[in-house]
C-alpha cells in the first residue's frame, strides 16, 4: 500500500503549519509500516500509534486555529475550519471504536487518514493560506473570505467542494449510526437483564406449581401421583444398580371410629400427626413418605433389604404409639396405632414395580388380621 | 431547495452514457422535490426513490455491458463495477436510515449530487478516455495504464483521493447500518419474547 507521498501542492507557505503537516504525514507512515510489519504485538503497537496521531492532530489543530485568530481571518472561515477539525477527530475515533466491524481495519484507517489529510490541505488549508496572504497584503478579512467563495469557476476548487459535501454526508451519517448503535446496544443489554429477571420469576413459579402438584394439601407430604412416578424411577434405578427396594404400606387402625368419635376435623389433625410421626421415623433423605389414599400412607425405601425394611417398619409402629393420641374407640389400645405391611424386593426385568405394592398390601392385611399395632413383612 | 443543474463539464463524450446521466440528474431533482414536499404526499418520495434506484441500476448495467463490449481493461471494469455496487448499497443504507437525519432532503441531495458529479468527473471520464484510445487503435491494457500515470494532474489526484475517502466511509457506513439492523432485530425479538413471558406469568 502506498503511504503518503508529499509534494509541492501540499505546501501552504505557512511555515509552522507545513512543519506540523509533515509530522502528521510521518505518523501516518509509521502507522502504515506498523501495519505491514506484522508480528504478535501489532494490535498494541497500532493502539499506541493511533493515540499519538489523535494527540498530535489535536495539538496541530489548536495551533492552526490560534494562527487564524492571530492573523485576523474571517470568523466565518474560522468557524468552518474548526468544525472540519472537530469532525475529523470524531470520525477517527468512531472508526477506531468500530474497527472490529470494518474489513481490513488497518488499511481502512490509513486510507482514511491519507485521503482526508490530502483533501483537507488541498482544500481548506490552501484556502486559509490564500486568505492570510491577502490579509497580510492589506485586503480586509471578510473580502478575502468572500473571494474564496466566488472561486467556483475554478475546476479544482469546485471538485474539492463536492468532495467536502460527500464527506460531510457520510461522516455525519456514520456518527449518527454509531450513536444509534450504542443506544441500541445498551437497550439490548437492558432487555437481556429484564428477560433474565422474568425468566427467574417464571422458573420460581414453575417450581412452586410443580411442588404443589406433588404435594398432598392436607398432610404436606407427597401425593399418590408423585409416589407412582417415584416408585417407577426407584424400581428402574434399583434394577440398574442391582439394589433391593423396600416399601411400607401404613394404615391407621380404627380410623373410621376415630372420625365418628372425635369428628372430621380431629380426624384430619390425627392424620397430620401420624404423617409427621412417620416422616420423623425416616432417617434418610432419600426415603419418600406419601399419602396413598384416605388414611393410608406409603413409604418408599431405596436400597433397603428385607431386614432393613422390617427395622423401619418397627420404628414407624413405635413412633406413632409414642405420639399417644387419644383414641377411646380403638379395640387395640387407648391411643392411635397403625398397622404396617412391609415388603422388599430385588427388581428383575420380568417383575413390575407394582408387584412390590401388592406384596406390601398383602402384608398390611396380615398385620390387621393378626391384631393391628404391628408390622408384618412378606417373604 | 435549488434543483441540480446539468453542466457541460459532465459530458463524457459517449453519447448514450451522457443521455443516461442527464436522466439521472432529472430523477435526482424529482426525488429532491418529492422529499421537500413530503408532507403533501408521503408516497411520492418512495415512488421517486424507486424510480431513481431502478434507473440507476439500468444505467450501470448498460455502462458495464459497454465496457465488456469494447473490451476495456479488466482492471478498470472490475473497479468500475465495484464502485457502482457500492453506490447502490450506500444509497439503500442512507434511504433506510433517513429517519435519523435532521434534514433528509438536504442530506440525500448532497450525497447524490456530489457522488454523481465526482463519479462522472473521475471514473466515467477515465473510462471515456480509455474508450477513445481503444477506438483509435491503442491496446486496452496500455490505455488503462496511461490513466494510472496521470498523477501529476492535480484534479485526477484529488478525484482519486476522494474515491478512497468515499470508499472508506461508505464501507464503514454500510457496516454500521447492518449492525444497526441486527440490533433492531434483536431488540424486537426480545420485546416479543418478553411479551410472551409476561403473559405466561
Amino acid at each position: 500500500m502506498a503511504a503518503f507521498v508529499w509534494d509541492q501542492n501540499f505546501v501552504t507557505n505557512l511555515h509552522q503549519v507545513d512543519e506540523q503537516h509533515h509530522e502528521l504525514v510521518n505518523l501516518f507512515n509509521e502507522l502504515n509500516s506498523t501495519l505491514f510489519s506484522g508480528g504478535a504485538h501489532t494490535e498494541l503497537a497500532l493502539s499506541g500509534t493511533f493515540e499519538r496521531i489523535v494527540d498530535y492532530s489535536r495539538y496541530h489543530f489548536r495551533d492552526e486555529e490560534a494562527l487564524m485568530q492571530a492573523e485576523g481571518v474571517s470568523s466565518r472561515h474560522i468557524q468552518m475550519h474548526h468544525t472540519a477539525h472537530e469532525q475529523f477527530v470524531q470520525q477517527l475515533q468512531t472508526m477506531w471504536a468500530h474497527r472490529q466491524s470494518i474489513p481490513q481495519p488497518g488499511e481502512t484507517l490509513v486510507g482514511f487518514l491519507t485521503s482526508w489529510l490530502s483533501l483537507h490541505i488541498l482544500g481548506i488549508d490552501q484556502s486559509l493560506s490564500r486568505q492570510i496572504q491577502l490579509i497580510r497584503s492589506g485586503v480586509a478579512a471578510e473580502e478575502a473570505f468572500e473571494r474564496e467563495a466566488d472561486a467556483n469557476d475554478n475546476g479544482m476548487r469546485a471538485v474539492l467542494k463536492l468532495v467536502a459535501n460527500l464527506y460531510q454526508v457520510l461522516s455525519r451519517q456514520n456518527m449518527a449510526l454509531a450513536q444509534a448503535n450504542q443506544a441500541l446496544e445498551s437497550r439490548v443489554a437492558q432487555r437481556t437483564e429484564q428477560l433474565e429477571t422474568i425468566n427467574q420469576k417464571l422458573q420460581q413459579a414453575y417450581y412452586q406449581l410443580e411442588a404443589y402438584s406433588r404435594m398432598d394439601g392436607l398432610l404436606q407430604i407427597a401425593n399418590r401421583k408423585y409416589f407412582d412416578v417415584r416408585l417407577k424411577e426407584a424400581w428402574a434405578s434399583a434394577l440398574r444398580c442391582k439394589h433391593p427396594l423396600g416399601l411400607l404400606m401404613i394404615d391407621v387402625d380404627f380410623f373410621k371410629r376415630f372420625n365418628d368419635t372425635y369428628g372430621h376435623q380431629a380426624g384430619d389433625a390425627c392424620l397430620q400427626s401420624v404423617a409427621k410421626a412417620v416422616q420423623s421415623a425416616m432417617l434418610r433423605d432419600t426415603d419418600l413418605v406419601a399419602r396413598y389414599g384416605g388414611e393410608e400412607l406409603v413409604v418408599l425405601l431405596p436400597d433397603t433389604d428385607t431386614a432393613g425394611t422390617a427395622q423401619v417398619a418397627q420404628r414407624v409402629v413405635d413412633t406413632v404409639v409414642a405420639q399417644a393420641i387419644e383414641h377411646s374407640a380403638s379395640d387395640t389400645a387407648p391411643f392411635v396405632t397403625v398397622s404396617v405391611g412391609a415388603a422388599s424386593a430385588q427388581p428383575t426385568d420380568k417383575a413390575q414395580a407394582h408387584s412390590l405394592v401388592a406384596q406390601a398390601d398383602a402384608s398390611l392385611y396380615a398385620a390387621k388380621k393378626s391384631g393391628r399395632n404391628r408390622f408384618v413383612r412378606s417373604h | 431547495m435549488e434543483p441540480w443543474v446539468w453542466s457541460d463539464h459532465f459530458f463524457t463524450g459517449t453519447s448514450h452514457v451522457d443521455q443516461q446521466h442527464q436522466i439521472m440528474v432529472d430523477l435526482i431533482n424529482e426525488l429532491g422535490q418529492a422529499l421537500h414536499s413530503k408532507i403533501e404526499s408521503p408516497e411520492a418520495a418512495d415512488t421517486a426513490y424507486s424510480r431513481l434506484i431502478d434507473y440507476t441500476r439500468y444505467h450501470f448495467q448498460d455502462e458495464e455491458d459497454l465496457m465488456v463490449a469494447l473490451r476495456v481493461d479488466d482492471r478498470h471494469t472490475a473497479m468500475h463495477r465495484a464502485v457502482h455496487a457500492q453506490f447502490v448499497s450506500q444509497l439503500q443504507a442512507l434511504w433506510e436510515h433517513k429517519h435519523t437525519m435532521d434534514r433528509p432532503d438536504e442530506t440525500l441531495m448532497a450525497f447524490l449530487t456530489s457522488w454523481l458529479s465526482l463519479h462522472i468527473f473521475g471514473v466515467d471520464m477515465s473510462l471515456s478516455r480509455q474508450i477513445c484510445l481503444i477506438e483509435n487503435g491503442t491496446d486496452a491494457r496500455r490505455a488503462f495504464e496511461r490513466e494510472g500515470t496521470s498523477n501529476d494532474n492535480g484534479i485526477n489526484y484529488v478525484l482519486r483521493q476522494a474515491g478512497n475517502l468515499y470508499h472508506v466511509l461508505s464501507q464503514q457506513n454500510i457496516a454500521l447500518a447492518q449492525a444497526n439492523q441486527r440490533l433492531e432485530d434483536r431488540l424486537s425479538q426480545q420485546t416479543k419474547k418478553m411479551g410472551a413471558m409476561r403473559s405466561e406469568l
